[in-house]
């Protein structure tokens, strides 16, 4: 069976909206700092919920943010 | 070390403490020939009243001096650090309750077992006390390592 990750695009569109923070981002979308820090690694898959705050926040469609590749 | 870190750090040691101090009460009572109900339950007493005290003690020592030491030093308060629960949180703390959940499961299992097999109630309930300390150390390593390596 084919094993699948979520990548994500997140540190990228963080510097292009103006040099954007994690502290701010966090805020934005109301979680911890830590959390963007793990979601920026990869080390943890967002909720849907989160991930389209993330998307809404920089004013992209989740598949522009969020990536559904094979490993 | 974040906020969230800190605080089951500070746990961790507290819990590795008094399970230091239960194994070295109980093997002083086993060798000392005062393994008896009313020394086990004394020592109960003395573990929740301990633990109470450890964790007062290790809360001031991580969070309360650091901020009156950079008082001291800078005459600037110190960055609040941000202590809200987000979605991560509560995932990590339900994978480590599940776990934790599992051991004191097994804990209470054995126990049993052993008052059914070799019917001494205070077997029983050392190893009770003992699982109940056990699955919450073991709780807050894998909650320390999932928060380090993330999921």
């Amino acid at each position: 069976m084919k094993k699948y990750q979520i990548k994500n695009n997140i540190r990228t569109l963080r510097f292009f909206k103006d040099e954007m923070s994690q502290q701010q981002l966090a805020d934005e979308v109301g979680v911890t700092r830590q959390t963007i820090g793990a979601l920026e690694k990869e080390k943890y898959s967002p909720s849907l919920e989160l991930a389209f705050k993330i998307a809404q926040t920089f004013d992209k469609a989740l598949e522009e943010v969020f990536l559904y590749e094979e490993l | 070390m974040t906020y969230v870190e800190k605080n089951i750090f500070v746990k961790l040691i507290s819990l590795s403490l008094l399970m230091v101090y239960f194994l070295f009460s109980i093997y002083f009572m086993y060798k000392e020939e005062r393994f008896n109900v009313e020394n086990l339950s004394n020592l109960w007493v003395v573990l929740i009243i301990a633990a109470v005290v450890i964790v007062i003690l290790l809360t001031v020592l991580s969070q309360v001096l650091p901020v009156i030491l950079h008082k001291i030093e800078t005459g600037k308060k110190k960055r609040e650090e941000n202590k809200i629960e987000d979605e991560r949180d509560k995932l990590i703390d339900l994978k480590v309750t599940k776990i934790s959940y599992t051991i004191l499961s097994i804990g209470v299992f054995i126990s049993m077992l052993t008052f059914t097999l070799a019917e001494s109630v205070l077997i029983m309930f050392t190893l009770l006390i003992f699982f109940g300390i056990a699955s919450n150390i073991i709780g807050d390593i894998i909650r320390l390592w999932l928060y380090k390596r993330g999921f």
